[in-house]
């Protein structure tokens, strides 16, 4: 499935391929007001990764309600909708209003954006990710994804937060806070100070934060973070993951998804797995070094 | 401004040459039929460069021109590129049999103004800003258009102006503005935009469409707001992905509306000056 804010809100997809093509669809974040968001320049591209602050610009719940699920709900495939907010009763707000409706599936509550303060102040304490979680949780049958900052320390504590919260799923990562400068001019090379970055360049880390949040917690963990080829995708099921979303990689190539899982069939069957339960966590740390000949020439 | 979706490709073609011109600028033409067949001037492609992370992101270019008449049976595309960094670099690189992967058309077409018999449409150029201009001049002519339209070049010598041969050749006529007075006007383009209007006694028939470097688009807007001038401007905004997914290439809305971020891919990327804030 996409990754929330890479994806736009479906339409946008419609003159490459019918978004009822995918899984599930990730819109992107939704809060109770509209939002304006960041100031331009929102964008730059930095050595194999993308470095944005777009500030969560989005219509609005009512908004959002009025024209733009009706749209999506027309693609026939569940839609995951992603909340964010200011407050626990903003989160609390969205999914009460669309608990329920036709085709919404779940919610993936964006507790980690780096763009706005507030996103942040959710993600980076462990216990306000878990007091946002159990306020929404009794509000939806749905699906409830809690999608985690990769700024913090330890990933795996906010990761047993969100499930002994109540939480069905995690996704991890959003955006890395970094930062890109113009020395001559001692400005940002984006419209805000730091930014949130994305892409090729994270995927390492994603990878590290991926195992260590599967280790800690039973539930199902959606890995984010750089994913662009069916490899990628198996790396992040090798340690530990259950599904995958695809992010900036869908600027590039709007259209990947649909050969994305054709390869990932055609790199299972090559490798004598008969499904991704075979590969998945068979990644262990103690295992020896991968002998020279038996890898990989880059 | 919503317009029926188009059928947007993205594909992989075949390069049928590629023109150095020189000053760093070259032409691309690409076997392209899916997409010169259904393109309109001042829509773009994404080209991506490569195919590892780096560069990462698609670079977007103007169509300059198809062949060989604009309209259904095109079948060549064209571009006109300056080399800036690496990924211009790598294109500039590209030779006949390579191929090249776009994604396109992209964009809305630029305007046509409607004016009265005695009304001038005014192209104004800088630098590689030619581009989509000549495809415009390009369509007017294949369609048998009676609007009656001239070119303004800028550049900061003659060897810059590469455009100006071209429109010369279908019958444009063509003023130039060169920094160091090497070639027609000795000033920028937009003071020779000035000394053009001034020869015009009724300004209510003067309409314009602009595309150039950031600050010849500034001065353009401030010119036409202040004169209360029916002109365009088509904007190279930084583009992530060029189809309205990611808000990454947004100007604000008109300063007397409440503060709203349009992007300029999908919205544009040619606006009217009146919705375009003081600075963008
Ligand atoms: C709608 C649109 C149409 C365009 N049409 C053409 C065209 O017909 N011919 C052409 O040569 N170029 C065109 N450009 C600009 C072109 O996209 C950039 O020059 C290109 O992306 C630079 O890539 P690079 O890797 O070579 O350089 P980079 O390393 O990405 O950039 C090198 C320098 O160019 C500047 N730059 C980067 N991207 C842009 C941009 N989008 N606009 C202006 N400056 C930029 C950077 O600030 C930097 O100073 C267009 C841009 C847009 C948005
Ligand atoms: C331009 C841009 C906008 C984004 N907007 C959102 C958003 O609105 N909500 C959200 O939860 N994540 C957002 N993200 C984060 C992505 O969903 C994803 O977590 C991150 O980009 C890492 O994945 P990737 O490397 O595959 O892009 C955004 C990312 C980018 C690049
Ligand atoms: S470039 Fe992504 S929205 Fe315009």
């Amino acid at each position: 499935m996409p990754a929330s804010g890479t994806f736009g809100y479906g339409e946008e997809f419609e003159p490459f391929l019918p978004p009822g093509t995918f899984s599930a669809i990730v819109p992107k974040s939704i809060s109770v007001e509209m939002r304006t968001g960041n100031p331009p320049p929102r964008a730059i591209e930095t050595p194999s990764g993308l470095l944005n602050s777009i500030g969560l610009q989005n219509p609005g719940l009512d908004q959002f309600v009025e024209s733009y699920l009706p749209r999506l709900q027309r693609y026939g495939v569940p839609i995951l909708v992603n909340v964010v907010g200011r407050t626990v009763e903003d989160y609390c707000k969205v999914v009460e209003t669309l608990e329920g409706l036709p085709l919404v599936a779940g919610f993936e509550l964006n507790v980690s954006c780096p763009n706005v303060k507030e996103g942040l102040l959710f993600g980076l304490d462990p216990l306000a990710t878990s007091q946002l979680i159990r306020a929404v949780r009794p509000l939806t049958r749905g699906v409830l994804m809690a999608k985690l900052t990769p700024n913090v320390t330890d990933i795996a504590e906010q990761a047993v937060a969100a499930e002994e919260a109540g939480a069905d799923s995690i996704s991890l990562i959003n955006t890395i806070r970094a930062m890109a400068v113009d020395w001559r001019s001692g400005k940002s090379r984006i419209g805000t100070e730091t930014g949130g970055l994305s892409g090729p360049a994270i995927r390492p880390i994603a990878l590290r934060m991926t195992m260590e949040a599967s280790r800690a917690v039973q539930i199902p963990v959606c890995a984010i973070g750089g994913i662009c080829s069916a490899e990628h995708v198996l790396e992040f099921i090798s340690v530990g993951a259950s599904l995958v979303q695809v992010g900036t990689h869908l600027y590039r190539e709007p259209t990947c998804l649909p050969q994305l899982l054709q390869d990932l069939r055609c790199l299972l069957a090559a490798g004598d797995f008969a499904s991704l339960d075979d590969v998945r966590g068979n990644f262990h740390p103690d295992q020896d070094r991968l002998p020279d000949r038996e890898r990989q020439v880059p | 401004m919503k317009m029926p979706m188009q059928q947007c490709l993205v594909d992989d073609f075949e390069v049928i040459d590629n023109v150095h011109l020189g000053e760093g600028w070259f032409r691309l033409d690409i076997e392209a039929p899916s997409i010169a067949s259904t393109a309109r001037a001042g829509q773009f492609v994404q080209v991506r460069i490569g195919s590892t992370d780096d560069p990462l992101i698609r670079r977007p270019f103007s169509i300059f021109d198809v062949g060989p008449e604009p309209g259904p049976d095109a079948t060549m595309l064209r571009l006109l590129v300056q080399r800036v960094g690496p990924g211009t670099t790598a294109m500039m690189q590209l030779s006949a049999g390579d191929r090249i992967h776009l994604m396109g058309p992209l964009g809305h077409p630029m305007p046509r103004p409607s004016l009265g018999e005695d009304g001038v449409l005014l192209l104004i150029g800088g630098g590689i800003g030619v581009a989509p201009l000549y495809f415009y001049c390009r369509e007017l002519a294949a369609e048998g258009s009676p609007l009656k339209h001239q070119v303004l070049l800028g550049a900061r010598s003659s060897a810059l102006l590469i455009g100006i041969e071209a429109f010369h050749k279908i019958g444009v006529e063509t003023h130039a503005a060169t920094d160091d007075g090497s070639c027609g006007f000795h000033g920028n383009v937009i003071e020779l935009l000035e000394e053009k209007l001034a020869s015009f006694s009724d300004l209510g028939q003067v309409s314009g469409i602009g595309c150039g470097p950031h600050g010849m688009n500034l001065a353009l807007r401030d010119i036409a707001i202040e004169r209360d001038l029916d002109f365009s401007i088509s904007l190279e905004n930084y583009m992530p992905c060029g189809f309205g997914a990611c808000f990454g290439c947004v100007i604000e809305g008109p300063a007397d509306q409440p503060l709203r971020y349009r992007r300029v891919c999908v919205e544009g990327p040619c606006f009217p000056v009146r919705e375009l804030p003081e600075k963008f």
